[in-house]
């Protein structure tokens, strides 16, 4: 097999986009905002993923992720998440992809490595349900991306994402379940879900 | 090579010759310079301009003197006068006597002027002067013209290079009048109006006196000898001896400053071709300065002076000394000349020596305190007039009356900012944060004075002395200053008056006084007091003094709120009283709303407060930064790293957030007007926080450069750098100073009405003290949890979950409860009255303690008993004398041990006195770390009777913490390791001691010093640690250990890994060394994790808890490591993870 290398950080994001858009898919499936049955099942990196069948919400989630590319090269996209709001619009559910891409040196890395990472994501995905509460029925969601800076230069490229209402970093707090982290030479990332109010801490230590 | 170059730069030539010719000017006589070099080098190669211009002056020139010989122009030239002269009176047949009157001055004419270009050449030719077609720096006098555009204006430097530019009107009325007149009147508006300093120069420059004189024109050929000069020798006399070459000297009116003027413009042209140490240069500034003192036209020398530094030709050289290029020490030399800089740390200054007021006024102290009934509040505000200005002038009898102002610089561009000016210059419109510039045009005879940081602090250490003489309850404001709480003190207006007058004899300076009830009112009383008044608002006249109160007066109202206020047609604090507190509130937000509704009616709930904790430390830099490559700005930053780590250590906290502040020169804005100011600029700022409270300058560095680089900035673009540093904590202690706080009020609101003011004192002053009072409550810690739960004293397992507390965030009210109970013991010791019995009673089951829980007599401090009110102090000698038989060290509680309960608490409350005999007594380090170790009754018990008093409450061994003893001073450390050793000799080890003392002292010591970067290296740092330690204790670690050398794994898999085993290893005993072990093992590990790898974060504390399920070690970690794993996690995420 031909040994695919990244050599850039332009190589990783891509690759990162497309497994992006793979999660996705999977998560919408996973957490059940759409019925089972506009999924069909693929292969990707050797993993059975559930792929949406509708094309309009293939349409949006692959443009979507394809114009965050640059911002995610760049360093600047710090977080994407996956907002699922309820019936009343209230976010009940964000997974967020935490990244941070690497310098890459030399002669660069073969992709295979990455992908082998990245396959950990898409099993923990398949089973994070257990881990975390059905959601509401009629959800809705979107795509968040937590920007640390935004050049204006790249601004025209990216016309698909507008900026979300700055209320939505609310400072109210909320419980954080990890799904899945990965450190590695091209990127360090984290998969983790909020979901707003904390669980009553358990003091059960009694003074002795 | 060679041939490339003159390509070059006959390219340059060429581009300077495509921009227009005004443009063209700065870079002239610089390429003529070369050019003339390159000729000479090599003449048959010179480019084709270059001998193209030389030969088309040449040509002009020969034409312009054939013009002038021609004397048919006259009659011309002379009606063009006359058509142009404002009498318009001319009289032909003088034309020819007058016709040299314009010998030595050489004009070159810019743009459209009236009279023409072509008119004024015939003037200048028909009265003797020259007329230069193109611009050169060296043959030119004097430039005329009539308008400049924009680009120009801003920087006349650049056009004129230091030569007047002049109105062709100056011409036609010379003319006129026969004679030079001076150009003065002439200069073009625009110029003089935005420099006026500029106009006092040339005013200098071309004395009104000098008029008649015209300027030779062989003045220019001396003033290399005098620069030169200047530069060999740079004494102020040369300057004068030189003088006398200068023609203009030959008037004998005008005095030697006016030459000086001279001399230093001359100076100061040839700056750009002579190579000037700035250093040397600054040096003849200041001598010149000195010099001129006193001195009326003084301003006008320095004015010149600054000018070789601040703003000419010289501008890079005053570059390269002024900013962050080049000069190693800027960072230092930057806060000492820096008034801000004072300002802020006055504050420790003050703090520092609020201890000694006290000592020295105590009396009177004493009183304030037991005096606090419920009778009206009084507070003073007092404020001394103009301090900045005042100090400085005190001694200057003859600025008495005159316009003064402080600021940092005089230079010529009155680009400084003017930071306090005196009475009869506010008089002028001259404000606090004006340019000087703008200030001298509203007046012009405004002095401007260098700060004298020296007598700044003399004097306000003389006023401090005698307000806190006057009264105990001072709230320092800043340097000049500061509100009284004098309630019950009598009459505060007779107070304020003699305070005044006494600040007057003391200082020789002025201070304003506000009295009324609270400290708005008086604030606002002070405001109508000014300059050197009283004023009294008495409780009555609040409402009608409040009701013509404009808004914008009221403090904490800036211009934004007032605009608002406006919008909302409230202009005056009646206006205010018509609304309500819920419109307030929703228009401008709770607190200001709030702020606001109270202060229309003069309420103040604010309290006069003592001293303040100091929330953050840093130091910021925003004058001078300039950066040509990312190792300036890393250098700068070593330095800036270094100042705050030494404000860290000097102040004795460490803090955990690092914030670096950057300003960065907003895009497309020039250089700033303010000389190497910062300018307009964006304002960026990143934190990060650290794991542990630091003050080291290592890691504020590594931090700094992190952020510093994660803005990724173009170092040029940086105007400024600040680096900050909070969430504090007081050194040799794990509390953050917000607990020592909490605790501090505790302490102070009990302590207020009985206990001595010394103690208070000791509590007041933030840096320090905050340090003691967590010392005190760390040294009761252990006991409590004995006294409260009545728990044998001999289960060492019990004693161990609370010890290491001193790492883990803590909660404030537990903190709170264990200060009461040392409070309760203190108060015991101090008033041992029937209620104080009452409350300990409460709290132990037994009756109260025997009078022999005292302190020895030997321990009482003098001083603090000196202090005590007379009939606590007769409480206390009854109680000693009948105890006066008892021998000094078997007054020691430790005899007592006869029921636990009793003995527990006997033990507390001897300790908690000690410890505050301690802190009182004791000057050097032993008071900050002596009472660190936990006094625990094992080692108590174990203690031979005949202990040296000094060392009484000497912890045992096991207890001592080598990062504590290490920082000990070390003759003290020497002397506390001899007692150890006294005492392992006299006494055999009793076998309830596992290890004997000074071996665990040593694995203690290598183990706990060594605690740090647990997880460096593969294996990690630990793994060799503990496996190599014999001690039992660490079996728990040894097989974690094991399993971790040369694993790859992740900790969270070893460690479950290791599960089986640890339940076996796990025994009864636990000591605090194992757990802290455990808990830095762990805390590191999260720290690393936390930023890159949440799961793993999680995973541990998962197997954590699966552990502690096993073992009582590690329920004991998990309890203690649990809120500060929750903690880093909000810090980093903002939520709170889910185990």
């Amino acid at each position: 097999m031909e040994v695919v290398r990244l050599a850039d950080q332009g190589d990783v994001a891509a690759l990162f986009c497309e497994f992006l858009e793979v999660c996705i898919h999977q998560l919408l499936s996973v957490r059940e905002v759409y019925p089972p049955a506009i999924f069909e099942r693929r292969r990707y990196f050797n993993v059975p993923v559930q792929w949406a069948r509708h094309p309009d919400l293939r349409e949006y989630i692959h443009s979507a992720v394809s114009n965050l590319q640059t911002w995610i090269q760049q360093g600047a996209a710090e977080k994407i998440a996956i907002k699922f709001l309820d019936a009343n619009q209230i976010p009940v559910e964000k997974v967020i992809f935490k990244l941070c891409l690497k310098k890459l040196t030399g002669t660069g890395l073969p992709a295979q490595h990455l992908e082998f990472a990245l396959r950990g994501f898409l099993l923990k995905i398949c089973v994070s349900n257990s881990a975390l509460p059905p959601l509401p029925p009629d959800c809705s969601w979107e795509l968040v991306a937590y920007m640390k800076s935004l050049s204006a230069d790249n601004a025209s490229k990216s016309q698909f994402w507008i900026p979300a209402d700055p209320n939505d970093r609310s400072n109210q707090s909320f419980t954080i379940t990890t799904i899945k982290s990965m450190r590695s030479s091209y990127l360090d990332m984290q998969l983790y879900v909020e979901r707003p109010g904390v669980e009553p801490q358990k003091e059960s230590k009694t003074e002795p | 090579m060679a041939g490339e170059e003159k390509e070059e730069e006959s390219l340059k030539r060429k581009k300077v010759d495509n921009v227009p010719r005004g443009m063209a000017w700065g870079a002239q006589s610089f390429a003529s310079a070369r050019i003339s070099s390159i000729r000479e080098k090599d003449p048959s190669s010179v480019s084709d301009f270059g001998r193209y211009m030389a030969e088309k002056r040449r040509k002009l020139n020969v034409q312009y003197n054939e013009d002038s010989s021609n004397k048919l122009l006259n009659n011309a030239t002379a009606a063009v006068a006359a058509l142009h002269s404002k009498e318009g009176q001319i009289v032909v047949a003088e034309i020819s006597t007058k016709s040299r009157i314009f010998n030595g001055i050489s004009i070159w004419v810019d743009g459209f002027t009236v009279p023409t270009h072509q008119e004024l050449r015939h003037l200048m030719l028909q009265y003797g002067g020259v007329f230069e077609n193109y611009f050169r720096r060296e043959l030119v006098t004097h430039i005329i013209c009539s308008t400049l555009p924009d680009s120009k204006i801003k920087n006349p430097r650049s056009l004129s290079r230091g030569l007047p530019i002049v109105k062709p009107e100056w011409i036609v009325d010379s003319i006129a009048a026969g004679r030079v007149l001076s150009w003065a009147p002439y200069q073009l508006q625009r110029i003089a109006l935005e420099h006026p300093n500029q106009r006092t120069l040339q005013s200098a420059y071309l004395n009104p006196k000098l008029d008649h004189c015209p300027l030779p024109l062989d003045w220019r050929d001396n003033y290399p000898t005098y620069s030169n000069m200047m530069d060999i020798d740079l004494e102020p006399r040369s300057e004068l001896l030189a003088l006398e070459n200068v023609p203009t000297s030959d008037n004998q009116g005008p005095s030697s400053v006016q030459d000086g003027a001279v001399n230093f413009t001359l100076l100061e042209e040839d700056l750009k071709g002579i190579e000037v140490k700035a250093d040397e240069c600054s040096e003849t500034e200041n001598q010149g300065v000195l010099e001129s003192h006193g001195k009326k036209d003084s301003v006008a020398i320095v004015d010149r002076s600054k000018r070789n530094t601040g703003a000419g030709y010289s501008d890079a050289a005053a570059a390269a000394t002024h900013s962050t290029l080049g000069d190693d020490n800027f960072v230092q030399n930057y806060f000492k000349s820096s008034r801000l800089h004072f300002i802020g740390t006055w504050r420790n200054r003050y703090q520092s020596r609020y201890g000694s007021f006290n000592d020295n006024s105590e009396g009177q102290d004493q009183q304030v305190f037991r005096a606090k009934s419920g009778s009206d509040p009084a507070v003073i505000h007092i404020d001394m007039d103009c301090f900045f200005v005042a100090v400085v002038v005190r001694d200057r009898p003859e600025l008495h009356d005159k316009p003064v102002a402080v600021c940092h610089s005089d230079s010529v561009r009155g680009s400084g900012e003017i930071s306090s000016a005196n009475y009869p210059a506010r008089a002028f419109g001259v404000r606090a944060g004006m340019f000087v510039r703008d200030a001298k045009a509203k007046c012009p005879d405004l002095e401007i004075v260098p700060y004298n940081f020296e007598a700044y602090e003399q004097v306000a250490d003389k006023v401090y002395n005698i307000l806190h003489h006057h009264c105990g309850r001072v709230q320092a404001v800043s340097c000049d200053e500061a509100f009284l709480d004098v309630t019950d003190q009598g009459d505060p207006c007779q107070i304020a008056s003699v305070i005044r007058s006494q600040i007057f004899e003391a200082t020789r300076c002025t201070a304003s006084a506000g009295v009324s009830k609270n400290k708005l009112l008086a604030r606002l009383a002070t405001r109508k007091a000014k300059p050197n008044g009283l004023y009294y608002i008495a409780p009555s006249e609040v409402e009608g003094f409040m009701d013509e109160l404009a808004v914008e007066d009221l403090p904490g109202v800036g211009w934004t709120l007032k605009e608002k206020l406006k919008s909302h047609n409230l202009h005056k604090c009646s206006d205010l009283l018509r609304v309500s507190k819920d419109f307030l509130q929703r228009e401008f937000g709770v607190k200001t709303g709030d702020m606001l509704w109270s202060y229309a009616r003069g309420i103040d709930t604010r309290e006069v407060q003592q001293a303040q904790i100091r929330k953050s430390i840093g130091a910021e830099v925003n004058w001078g930064v300039r950066f040509l490559v990312p190792e300036d700005a890393h250098r700068f930053l070593v330095t800036l790293s270094t100042e705050v780590a030494t404000r860290l250590q000097t102040a004795a906290v460490k803090g955990r957030t690092i914030t670096l502040k950057v300003k960065r020169r907003k895009e497309g804005s020039g250089e700033p007007s303010k000389f190497m100011g910062c300018g307009v600029c964006d304002n960026f700022s990143r934190s990060e926080t650290v794991g542990y409270a630091t003050d080291s300058q290592e890691i504020l560095l590594r931090v700094a450069k992190q952020l510093f680089n994660s803005f990724a900035f173009d170092v040029r673009d940086v105007r400024g750098v600040g680096l900050q540093v909070t969430r504090l904590e007081a050194v040799g202690s794990g509390q953050s100073l917000k607990g020592g706080q909490g605790q501090q009020r505790a302490l102070k609101s009990w302590l207020a009405p009985e206990i001595s003011k010394v103690m208070l004192d000791e509590s007041a002053p933030a840096d320090r003290n905050s340090g003691n009072q967590t010392i005190i409550h760390r040294s009761t810690e252990p006991l409590k949890t004995e006294a409260g739960e009545s728990i044998p004293v001999k289960s060492p397992a019990l004693d161990v979950p609370k010890l290491p507390l001193n790492t883990s965030a803590q909660d404030n009210n537990d903190l709170h409860a264990v200060f009461t109970a040392a409070e309760s013991g203190m108060r015991n010791f101090i008033a041992p009255d029937t209620k104080d019995r009452i409350q300990v009673g409460r709290s132990s089951t037994k009756a109260a303690p025997p009078p022999t829980n005292l302190p020895p007599l030997s321990e009482l401090d003098p001083s603090v008993l000196a202090s005590l009110p007379p009939e606590i102090l007769a409480e206390i000698r009854e109680v000693y004398g009948e105890l006066a038989a008892q021998p000094v060290v078997s007054s020691k509680p430790a005899k007592n041990y006869l029921s636990p309960v009793a003995v527990m608490k006997g033990a507390h409350k001897t300790k908690t006195s000690e410890v505050s005999n301690r802190v009182d007594r004791r000057e050097d380090g032993i008071r900050r770390v002596l009472p660190l170790e936990p006094l625990t009754e094992r080692g108590e018990s174990s203690r031979p009777p005949s202990v040296r008093p000094e060392i009484v409450a000497l912890p045992p061994a096991s207890q001592l913490d080598p990062s504590v003893m290490s920082a000990l001073p070390l003759s003290l450390r020497r002397e506390l390791e001899q007692e150890y050793k006294r005492q392992q000799v006299k006494k055999p080890d009793k076998s309830t001691l596992r290890v004997s003392e000074p071996e665990k002292l040593c694995v203690e010591r290598c183990s706990s010093t060594s605690l740090e970067d647990l997880w460096t290296g593969t294996p990690p740092k630990w793994v060799h640690m503990f496996k190599e330690s014999q001690d039992a204790e660490f079996s728990n670690l040894c097989v974690l250990a094991e399993h971790m050398a040369g694993a790859v794994r992740p900790f969270s898999v070893v460690m479950l890994s290791v599960l089986p085993h640890l339940s076996n290893a796990c025994s009864a005993t636990v000591s605090q060394k194992v757990i802290q072990s455990c808990m830095e093992l762990i805390k590191q590990y999260v720290q690393q994790m936390i930023a890159c790898d949440l799961e793993e974060v999680c995973m541990i504390m998962r197997v954590l808890k699966r552990v502690a399920a096993k073992s009582q070690l590690w329920r004991v970690v998990e309890d203690l490591i649990t809120p500060f794993v929750q903690g880093i996690v909000g810090e980093c995420y903002g939520g709170h993870l889910k185990i």
